[in-house]
């Protein structure tokens, strides 16, 4: 009994001493990866199963592809953090374009009457398509295509969009004069 | 004390919104302990550090049921122990014969013999002394002596009888204070 005791006093007198061993050096760095990998695959599955449901609701619905077509800043927002983690810079020239897009689209409806409607209905179309195709490039980008190539694609693509944006608003401005002007001629 | 507790759960906080800079340093805290609750269950390097580093991320992925009844460590100590003896019964199962185990260690200790490293000195002596005994043994006295828990817990964890646990760690015991008796 006494031999008893003292095993457990023994224990309690080494017990602040007993961690002296360490893990090879350079764990931290390993842990490091390994925690790194696991950050960037549960954000992945979660980006592949929402863009899985994403994916499922555009097909069940025509006018949602195109309020997501007109809407750009509010797609996909999980894909734009893979881009994000790619390329910041890429993210935020992003962000700052699908505003700019956005507004001028809003402005673009304004405008709609009996004689622009055809134009502006083209215009939203082909907006959509560029979309597509800027869907397809940032596809790419996280799958990891040459980042610099991609990267200049993406931003010529919102360019087009904002140029065709500008020229189909000019030509409403256009349309709106020569209206105006016939109408004024014809009094 | 209390204001360490405190960053602790201010780090746990941000460790749940995915905060990776707040779980390195969970691990900076902790790897230490961890390893060697790790350590001394499998007796090597790199199992210990698997084990060790697994049961951190698995620490970070449950941390939403961490309701902190127990502290952080205890609970995170809890998973290194329970991961440590699935990898060691893992282990057992591929009948690895560690090379620790055959060919006898020699250590040197004439470098450490200064008074404030006594208490480490015979730690690692026991320590040693622990390593030469039956796997169970060592595990079930590890648990018990060093862990900290009672036989209840200890016969779920090593998933043995409350019985058999008891006799074990009576065994083990005995056979502890025989090998030290020896080598003193």
């Amino acid at each position: 009994m006494i031999e008893k005791e003292k095993l457990e006093n023994l224990f309690a007198e080494i017990r602040e001493s007993l961690d002296y061993h360490e893990p090879d050096s350079g764990h931290k760095e390993r842990f490091f990866e390994k925690l790194n990998a696991k950050n960037t695959s549960i954000s992945d599955v979660r980006g592949r199963r929402i863009r899985w449901i994403k994916s499922l609701s555009i097909a069940a619905s025509l006018a949602l592809i195109i309020a997501l077509g007109a809407y750009i800043g509010n797609a996909e927002p999980t894909m734009e953090e893979q881009v994000a983690r790619i390329s910041p810079e890429a993210s935020n020239t992003q962000f700052y374009f699908a505003n700019l897009i956005e507004e001028q689209v809003k402005k673009l409806k304004e405008e709609v009457s009996p004689e622009t409607l055809k134009i502006i209905d083209d215009t939203l179309l082909q907006l959509k398509n560029l979309e597509k195709d800027y869907k397809e490039l940032e596809r790419n980008l996280i799958q990891g295509g040459n980042s610099k190539l991609i990267l200049s694609a993406m931003i010529t693509n919102f360019q087009t969009r904002i140029n065709l944006l500008n020229a189909v608003l000019n030509q409403i401005e256009t349309i709106k004069i020569l209206k105006n002007n016939s109408n004024e001629n014809t009094i | 004390m209390s204001l360490k507790n405190e960053n602790t759960d201010a780090l746990l906080e941000l460790c749940l919104k995915n905060d990776q800079c707040a779980q390195m340093e969970i691990y900076n805290r902790y790897f230490k302990a961890m390893y060697n609750t790790a350590f001394r269950i499998l007796k090597k390097n790199d199992e210990a550090e698997d084990v060790m580093q697994e049961s951190f991320l698995s620490a970070f992925t449950k941390l939403h049921t961490f309701k902190g009844e127990v502290a952080f460590g205890a609970w995170l100590k809890r998973i290194v122990i329970n991961n440590s003896i699935k990898s060691y019964r893992a282990q057992q199962k591929k009948n690895e014969v560690a090379l620790e185990s055959i060919i006898h260690k020699v250590k040197d200790y004439d470098e450490v013999t200064s008074d404030h490293a006594f208490s480490e000195l015979k730690a690692q002596k026991v320590m040693e002394t622990m390593e030469q005994l039956r796997d169970n043994y060592r595990i079930s006295l590890t648990l018990h002596l060093i862990e900290g828990f009672d036989y209840e817990e200890i016969s779920s964890i090593m998933n043995i009888s409350y019985a058999n646990c008891r006799t074990t760690i009576s065994r083990a015991k005995e056979s502890l204070r025989r090998k030290l008796q020896i080598s003193q």
